[in-house]
């Protein structure tokens, strides 16, 4: 269909729909209403839980910090808990653009824009995430160790035997990390070739 | 009902066809057509407080429900949602078959464009002029020319596919 048939059908549809109006008064306030019980907050509700829980468990680790005897131990608490708060705070970083975005005033252009960097923004820190997990699962189990039951893995456990369980965890992580990795890069890319469309 | 309901319902009575139209030609389906829907009148009634009336209604409503869309497309693309209303009937039927098979297909050419292109050809099919295109867009006049003729381009291209 051509353009100037597409103008003349969507004429016809118009007048059509001007006779078949079909909401009333009470339709329209239950929309407005029920829509706002149920929605709202509901996309940023899972990343502020997220970022309560890893403040909550930094707080958790420095306050049992003397529990950690070895060196290895407290250079993982340290670690885990650096890696926590970037992470608490690139989420709250990532909330604070995702409210940028006005839907009520801001125009399609700018929306739009708004979007795609908070999605761009979204899948470099994923992304990052996924290789700093990587590097951090060691880490974390050690001070897990300690806090939950009662061991210092780096001066009571025989690391020997944990040796196979660590390469069978680091592969399932790898291939984790790569899906992921592969994923929020696809994303990524898609961001910013609207980005770019809209810079033109 | 107060007054601020009284004028709210009374707009969205006025303009039921137009966001109609809108949510159609985002989605594919009833379901998410009913979802877009309820979800464009929820960010007016949000934003009708600081609608002061600076642009036209029209103006303001088309941005709104245009970015809502663009919205829902991204929210909908990552999880699941929505109150059900079953009592929402939106589902639009030309009496006309001959005119409703036009219409499927010419929102079936629509759905193939681009997010951004998809907005422009709403507002090209409404009547609206470049000017109006490109304050309610936030693109430039010229921006909005361009776009248009990549529109008309896509439109042949798709005739010459079929």
């Amino acid at each position: 269909m051509e353009l100037e048939e597409m103008q003349i059908a969507w004429s016809q549809m118009s007048s059509e729909l001007e006779k078949q109006k079909q909401l009333t008064d009470e339709l329209i306030m239950k929309m407005a209403q029920q829509q706002y019980t149920s929605k709202i907050n509901k996309i940023l509700r899972a990343e502020r839980v997220g970022a309560i829980i890893c403040f909550a468990t930094i707080i958790y680790i420095l306050v049992n910090f003397t529990k950690f005897q070895s060196w290895q131990s407290q250079a993982s608490a340290v670690i885990l808990v650096i890696t926590l708060f970037v992470m608490s705070v690139g989420s709250l970083f990532l909330l604070k653009k995702m409210k940028a975005i006005n839907l009520q005033q801001d125009n399609l252009s700018t929306t739009i824009k708004k979007f795609s960097k908070y999605k761009k923004y979204t899948s470099q820190f994923q992304r990052g995430s996924i290789l700093v997990g990587f590097f951090v699962l060691f880490a974390s189990s050690a001070v897990f160790s300690v806090l939950f039951s009662g061991k210092d893995m780096f001066l009571e456990v025989d690391l020997t035997k944990m040796i196979i369980p660590m390469i069978f965890g680091l592969i399932i992580f790898g291939i984790i990390a790569y899906l992921g990795s592969r994923f929020y890069g696809k994303s990524l890319k898609e961001a910013q070739l609207i980005i770019e469309d809209l810079e033109d | 009902m107060n007054s601020k309901e009284t004028r709210f319902t009374t707009l969205i009575k006025d303009n039921e066809g137009m966001i109609f139209k809108i949510s159609r030609a985002y989605c594919d389906n009833t379901q998410d057509q009913k979802d877009l829907y309820q979800d464009i009148v929820f960010q007016l009634w949000k934003g009708f407080d600081s609608f002061r009336g600076d642009s036209k209604a029209s103006t303001w409503m088309y941005r709104v429900a245009l970015n809502t869309a663009f919205s829902f497309l991204r929210k909908e693309k990552r999880k699941g949602h929505k109150v059900q209303m079953d009592d929402l009937q939106i589902a639009y039927e030309a009496h006309d078959p001959i005119l409703e098979e036009r219409i499927k297909e010419m929102y079936n050419q629509i759905r193939a464009l681009s997010d951004v292109e998809k907005g422009i050809m709403l507002l090209l099919l409404e009547g609206k002029k470049y000017e109006e295109i490109a304050e309610i867009t936030g693109f430039t006049r010229t921006a909005i020319g361009t776009r248009i003729s990549r529109i008309k381009e896509k439109l042949k291209k798709q005739l010459v596919k079929k």
